[in-house]
């Protein structure tokens, strides 16, 4: 810049990044906001505020259906994305370089494959081996899903490891097991917290995978498109809003855990 | 019951093609202090690496007081390391860290807590037990690794370059408290270090190691003042190298003629037979120089003086001899008086301050 800074240029580029935001949260915000309002329709000015749309939503036996195997395909997907990812990790950060690198990159490749890629060649994969649509293949999508995300945390940790601490703990006594038990797995537990509630949040989030793999079973996001497809209820912004909370809460807390380090 | 603390017997360590070590053969008595001497990649540490029992070797055998250890893995042998840079568990206070061989071995708590005591004082940590590990200095960090590594009571304790990563002060501190904690305790010590002031300071005797091989063994002093190699002289202080070659040999002592400097003699207890190329090591502070009046009369090295470094304790003399070689020479205040760039000067020195072998052992 040559000028003085003026008001004039200060006050466009403060409306510019406002402008910008407005964006990116509106949509977010009106889902959320009217997931509140009394008013069956998206109209403004709001006339009342209710927590109905929340109560219809949970007295609704699709929905908590739908909830309940999510968090199953949640919790299945972190579980197994976090041990595969995590001793992917370790075993890779052991190994040279260049090797190392070449490894690294091939698992973490998946996480650019489109998602409509992923979920049709599963879907076709599992055909193939006649295992027939269900849960069970939805969790094996999302947790691959998840993995290359597990694979990316767990290393960034483990670069900063310091493995001749288990050497030292190997040399005052303690067997390869015990040095996991006492040494590993505290330093890097929450790093392994953190990565396995990412797998969470996005199992929670995927829409395509497990739309291809489900078959006639639900879950939150299949279950939204559902009823979005017969036309706006605004328990459906009940819904959405659930899952965006439950999605913010676990980035957050993956975050902070992963801030943490020794 | 061997007499032996430590034993290697002709331990070979290959990465793949490469050969870390090379036929190593090393005997470490109880209570003496031995350090691994040498460059960077030179095996030093894959040596100590294989008696700690990270490394098995690829032929050859260790034993610890007489018993074979060749393949026992780390946690059940009886020595202990101190890494370079502590190692220290970063979850765990200093007390944790020092009391956790003990928890392993179930000890019952006060008498963990009265060892981790007297760790502590021994090694000047008093009421630092509480501190985390990630929260201490460095020379900290190394000495509560010492103390953790000697709460395990180890026949043998390893030491991996633990000072290298502290600035000198603090270096030649720990390096005399160190040695005075090995004596106290009559501890066997093997310690990896490439400094070999270091070296010098703390051991009974030192191996130089280079290329994967033990090149010379023994006291600092024998080390110092007989190295039997080129590069075991330069490793071990600085020294002035002459290419000569042997003119006779008698009583020990060789006269070799060097270039058309003329002729020196130089102790040896090598056969050297005359013709042989030779290398003479003289150390700078061994060397006198005298102001020359004439053109000399065949005693001393003839040159002229090039440099004139002060380095506080005493001064350092480049000499250039007359084919253009410069030798070195350490003097004190009162003998490099009136010595200047260009004084034309003679070298000489004492047949028993020199070394001198065939030029082909390295």
């Amino acid at each position: 810049m040559t000028g003085p800074r003026t008001r004039a240029h200060g006050l466009l580029a403060w409306g510019f990044a406002v402008a910008v935001l407005l964006y990116l949260f509106v949509p977010v915000a009106v889902t959320v906001l009217f997931s509140f309002t009394t008013s069956p329709r998206l109209s403004l000015p709001v006339t009342g505020l209710t927590l109905d749309w929340y109560e219809k939503a949970f007295s609704n036996p699709l929905f908590t259906d739908a909830l309940a195997n999510s968090l199953i395909l949640a919790f299945l997907s972190a579980v197994v994305a976090g041990v595969l990812g995590a001793s992917f990790a370790f075993g890779v950060a052991r190994l040279r370089r260049r090797t190392r690198n070449i490894l690294l990159t091939a698992g973490v490749l998946p996480a650019i494959v489109p998602a409509l890629v992923l979920g049709i060649s599963l879907a076709l994969f599992f055909q193939e081996a006649g295992l027939s649509q269900g849960l069970r293949n939805a969790a094996i999508g999302q947790a691959l899903v998840g993995l290359p995300f597990v694979i990316l945390t767990m290393y960034a940790r483990l670069e900063t490891f310091d493995f001749s601490t288990l050497e030292a703990a190997r040399d005052l006594g303690a067997s390869p097991w015990r040095a996991f038990r006492d040494i590993t797995f505290p330093l890097v537990r929450p790093s392994l917290l953190g990565a396995a509630l990412l797998a969470m949040a996005l199992s929670l989030d995927d829409f395509v995978v497990t739309w291809f793999n489900v078959g006639s079973r639900q879950t939150l996001p299949v279950l939204i498109w559902g009823l979005l497809r017969r036309g706006i209820d605004p328990s459906i912004n009940a819904l959405a809003s659930t899952v965006l909370l439950s999605l913010v809460t676990l980035v957050v807390l993956a975050k902070l855990l992963n801030r943490k380090k020794l | 019951m061997s007499r032996f603390a430590v034993e290697v017997i002709g331990v070979a360590k290959r990465f793949g093609k490469v050969a870390a070590l090379d036929g190593i053969h090393l005997t470490i008595r109880p209570n003496e202090f031995v350090s691994l001497l040498g460059p960077s990649g030179c095996g030093k540490s894959t040596l100590l690496r294989i008696v700690a029992g990270f490394e098995f070797p690829t032929t050859g055998r260790v034993l610890i007081h007489g018993k074979d250890t060749t393949r026992v893995p780390p946690e059940r042998r009886p020595t202990n390391i101190v890494f370079q840079r502590g190692a220290l568990f970063p979850h765990m206070n200093v007390f944790d860290n020092i009391a956790y061989s003990l928890k392993l071995r179930k000890w019952p708590k006060p008498r963990i807590a009265a060892k981790v005591e007297e760790m502590l004082s021994l090694v000047h940590l008093e009421n630092l037990g509480h501190r985390g590990a990630t929260e201490l200095s460095g020379g900290q960090i190394q000495r509560a690794a010492l103390a953790r590594a000697l709460a395990a009571e180890p026949s043998v304790l390893l030491l991996d370059e633990p000072l290298s990563a502290l600035d000198l002060k603090l270096r030649q501190q720990m390096q005399i408290e160190l040695r005075a904690i090995q004596r106290k305790l009559r501890a066997t010590f093997l310690f990896v270090t490439h400094d070999q002031t270091e070296a010098l300071v703390m051991s009974d005797r030192i191996a130089i190691m280079n290329e994967g091989r033990i090149i010379q063994e023994g006291t600092p002093q024998e080390v110092y003042t007989r190295p039997v190699s080129a590069f075991a002289s330069g490793f071990i202080g600085e020294t002035n190298l002459l290419q000569g070659i042997v003119v006779s040999t008698e009583d020990l002592v060789v006269t070799l003629a060097v270039g058309e400097e003329g002729h020196f003699r130089a102790k040896t207890s090598l056969p050297l037979a005359p013709g042989t190329r030779v290398t003479l090591s003289v150390r700078p502070e061994a060397i006198r120089v005298g102001v020359r009046e004439s053109s000399g009369n065949g005693q001393g090295m003839l040159g002229h003086i090039g440099e004139v470094v002060y380095l506080g304790s005493r001064i350092r003399i480049g000499a250039v001899t007359r084919n253009g070689a410069v030798v070195w020479a350490d003097l004190r205040d009162d003998e490099a008086e009136g010595l200047k760039a260009g004084t034309p000067v003679v070298l000489s020195w004492a047949p028993s301050a020199a070394s001198v072998w065939a030029e082909s052992s390295d």
